[in-house]
């Protein structure tokens, strides 16, 4: 079931692989934008995939690999924003998706969430190309918070399917970057924005793990910074040169709008830390950097890297990952699961118990179960969406009720005192449990 | 034969803190040979105070009322003054230090010298909205030589002297005095807390050779720090016994007074393989069993929150250097000194001895001087009785000549 354990990914049989093959797949218009933005760094580490509900899209990409899902769904129209269509328009093509993922040690997805395309087909591509014995990573955007809640919740849904399947998300929500922007700051600008560090966090991730460095960090390290119960993550990278340049990189770090202003680290649950740099790094200036960020990320698990590439001379490169902690203690629960068409990522606690796992088992390794897709003939398949999209229907007859869902956060009353002031120390509310802010889970 | 001993006028002093989980009003009385004897006692669940502040004056008033009523029908005296406990989050100590050229002839240090070297430590930048509650004498020192009691007969040209400062928003305070006053009754000093409750457990022993006194109470957790027998720092950290209990409402589920219940019941300060999936089914008034209470959460909760606490604490005092000073250890008093094993768990988080808290030095109600909650209200009536002995030990003219200019809060009301 568990596709890492019958086809081993190439790259964890060894630490640098000779030309380790790498496929990016662009998902839906914003993650076609995002590789494209790879694309023009003139990397030749990568081939270029993308697939797209919408024909007239996908057609016009300079991609080595083109496909178009939802001939006989959304006929070439995309998925208007629903992600359930999209999703088994995705479902419709599975051998051809298959084909894309095939003999690659490495499949980066980048999509939007949000929309219909991004959010319905990255969880089916993933699953895809893990069961193709590829190593997959993600890396989402997460839709600004004015483009209304509806938006927000399926990229939630997505985001939490994308989870479930790939060894490793990135999601950097768009409201963030925002936050750089000055008050003039265009719409292209935001987007553009968006994309440059997405690119950024891609072709670091694919620095750390090919190039060989001083301090590497293994494939098992990334996958344990990008996965885990979080639900954004957040990305930083600052470029500094001079004499005290490490002190400048943490002043950088400690202001940038991505970690909200230093922020974030005080709740993180796990830090990539990258460093590249010419020959002159030094272990002081490192491990200095390597002390303060991991003071300020409290119990967080820290992963280093450092590499040196001679073309960067006096200039040092910062990078942080980080995964924040979130304050659950259970797994977002997901709507009713609808038409049976849902079962591919969600259902899994049904599947898990029904393997004999015990409750606290499931919590960690039901996380990378992969459950087979249901048993569904195209007929009815074909005859379910049909009725979702109007196809061949009036108008909106066959919607589907509106899903419920909870938002992931779990809103922690304030009780009995609501009328104090809160008690803060060094940015905790002491008034919250301390169970929940240092993330200990009761089952 | 009839009793003459009313006519004698006793000095009566009344220690009242207005507590987050409890109201108590207790009366001391100075003998004759001058020893305080605790006579009367007067408690009433609190519900107008939260971390430990007032939010509901009305029902804070009425709390105060029932204690009051109670403690004079209990000691058979009536209450005219009190010498009222404060805290809160507000509440901070920094050490100060005054200085003071000795400018006379012989460069003797003289009574005036002493006067005036303490009122230029107590000359404190503090914030508009802040109000010094405290300031405490620490030690001398004439021209570097330090460490020195009592400068007064000694030759130098430079007298120092350390203080500690305690101050606090001058607002809250006044929300206390008002409601005390609004009874008609004098309020003689405001003292904080924390330092009520070290003068009630700690010997001059512990105090000289170093301990850290904690106060757990209901809404706030107070700790003073004495190190060659003064106190040295002072905190008050805004998270109490309150908080345990929402933690484990919050954690297991269930309402308030319930938790609450259930932490006196089952809580303890450790987790560890002893509570393993041990679980609890209560049963209703009806007799019928009702969901199951996992102890282990219910201490994994706990522990958390009281380790935190702890935590907290050291670090401050290891910032502030102090930890080295404390050869006698910690000791616990305040309601959060009953749960199950604190000892041990304060034992680890500062790996130092701990102990209880017991009144020490007092005799009267033996029911009430063992009980660590009441550490901080025999404080206030000790602190009482310490200010009542230094009145009476001046003359009555001393003390007119030295009344209005030195009244402690002749500025705050």
């Amino acid at each position: 079931m568990n596709p890492s354990s019958n086809a081993q990914s190439p790259l964890s049989a060894s630490p640098h692989p000779a030309p380790a093959r790498a496929r990016i797949i662009a998902i839906g218009g914003a993650g076609a934008e995002m590789a494209l933005a790879v694309r023009q760094t003139g990397t030749a580490d990568f081939t270029f995939a993308a697939i797209d509900g919408d024909w007239a899209a996908v057609q016009s990409l300079p991609f080595e690999e083109k496909l178009f899902v939802g001939a006989r769904l959304t006929r070439g129209f995309g998925a208007g924003g629903d992600p359930e269509l999209a999703k088994a328009a995705a479902e419709d093509e599975l051998p051809a998706i298959r084909a894309l993922c095939q003999d690659q040690a490495m499949v980066f997805i980048l999509a939007g969430l949000g929309g219909g395309s991004g959010t319905g087909i990255a969880p089916v591509v993933a699953r895809v190309a893990r069961e193709a014995g590829a190593s997959v990573f993600a890396f989402v955007t997460a839709p600004f918070e004015c483009e209304g809640t509806r938006r927000q919740q399926q990229a939630a849904i997505g985001l939490h399917r994308l989870k479930t399947v790939a060894d490793g998300v990135l999601c950097l929500p768009n409201e963030k970057m925002l936050i750089g922007e000055s008050e003039g700051a265009t719409l292209p600008d935001s987007f553009g924005a968006s994309r440059i560090h997405l690119r950024d966090a891609v072709l670091c991730i694919w620095e750390q793990l090919t190039r060989p460095g001083l301090l590497n960090v293994s494939f098992s390290d990334l996958c344990s910074v990008l996965r885990g119960p979080n639900l954004e993550s957040a990305f930083a990278r600052v470029e500094v040169e001079g004499p005290d340049r490490a002190e400048l990189a943490l002043q950088q770090l400690l202001a940038h709008p991505l970690l909200s202003k230093g922020e974030i680290l005080s709740r993180a649950e796990a830090l990539l830390v990258c460093f590249r740099a010419g020959d002159n790094l030094g272990m002081a200036e490192t491990r200095r950097m390597i002390r303060e960020l991991t003071r300020l990320s409290g119990g967080a698990r820290v992963v280093v890297g450092a590499s040196v590439n001679p073309a960067c001379g006096a200039r040092l490169t910062v990078t942080v990952i980080v995964s924040t902690r979130q304050l659950v203690l259970h797994e977002v629960v997901q709507g009713p699961v609808r038409d049976g068409l849902d079962r591919g990522g969600l259902d899994r606690g049904s599947l898990g118990r029904g393997e004999g796992e015990t409750e606290l088992g499931l919590a960690q390794t039901g996380r990378h179960l992969t459950p087979p897709p249901p048993e569904l003939t195209s007929e009815m398949a074909g005859e379910l969406l049909g009725r979702k999209a109007g196809v061949g229907r009036g108008g909106r007859v066959g919607r589907g009720k509106p899903q419920q869902v909870q938002l992931p956060f779990e809103v922690i009353t304030k009780g009995r005192f609501e009328r104090c002031e809160p008690t803060v120390r060094a940015g905790n509310n002491l008034d919250q449990p301390t169970y929940l802010r240092r993330g200990i889970t009761l089952n | 034969m009839f009793d003459f001993r009313f006519l004698e006028k006793r000095p009566i002093i009344v220690g009242l803190e207005l507590g987050t989980a409890k109201v108590c009003a207790m009366v001391g009385e100075i003998n004759a040979e001058g020893a305080l004897t605790i006579i009367g006692l007067g408690q009433c669940p609190s519900r107008g105070v939260r971390k430990g502040e007032i939010v509901e004056a009305t029902l804070a008033e009425e709390d105060v009322r029932m204690a009051l009523a109670e403690a004079e029908h209990s000691a058979d005296v009536e209450v005219r003054s009190v010498y009222l406990g404060i805290s809160g989050g507000h509440l901070e100590g920094f050490n100060n230090r005054g200085v003071q050229p000795i400018v006379s002839r012989d460069r003797e240090i003289g009574e005036e010298d002493i006067r005036d070297v303490v009122r230029n430590a107590k000359a404190i930048n503090t914030a508009a909205d802040r109000y010094v509650v405290h300031a405490i004498r620490q030690h001398f020192s004439v021209d570097d030589q330090e460490e020195i009691r009592d400068p007064k007969g000694m030759l130098g040209s430079r007298l120092e002297v350390e203080m500690h400062v305690i101050h606090g928003r001058t607002n809250r305070f006044q929300n206390a005095i008002r409601l005390v006053k609004g009874m008609h009754l004098e309020v003689e000093d405001i003292v904080f807390n924390g330092l009520a409750s070290s003068l009630a457990v700690l010997t001059a022993e512990q105090k000289e050779l170093g301990t850290l006194v904690i106060d757990l109470g209901a809404g706030v957790t107070e700790y003073v720090v004495y190190v060659r027998g003064v106190v040295k720092h002072t905190g008050v950290l805004a998270v109490g016994g309150d908080h345990v209990s929402q933690d484990i409402a919050l954690g297991l589920k269930m309402p308030q007074g319930k938790a609450e219940r259930l932490k006196l019941e089952h809580g303890g300060a450790i987790f560890d393989h002893t509570a393993r999936g041990l679980a609890l089914t209560p049963h209703n008034e009806l007799g019928l069993a009702e969901r199951p209470i996992n102890i282990e959460h219910l201490r994994c909760v706990m522990s958390l929150r009281l380790q935190e606490t702890f935590e907290i604490i050291r670090e401050e005092i290891q910032t502030v250097g102090w930890m080295p000073h404390l050869r006698s250890g910690v000791v616990i008093c305040g309601g959060g000194a009953r749960i199950p094993r604190i000892l041990e768990l304060a034992e680890r988080s500062f790996e130092l001895p701990a102990f209880a808290g017991a009144s020490a030095g007092i005799s009267g109600l033996a029911s009430a001087l063992d009980q660590p909650e009441f550490a901080t209200v025999i404080g206030l009536v000790k602190y009482g009785a310490g200010q009542q002995r230094r009145k009476s030990a001046h003359g009555p003219l001393q003390r007119l000549a030295g009344w209005a200019p030195t009244r402690f809060f002749s500025n705050l009301l």
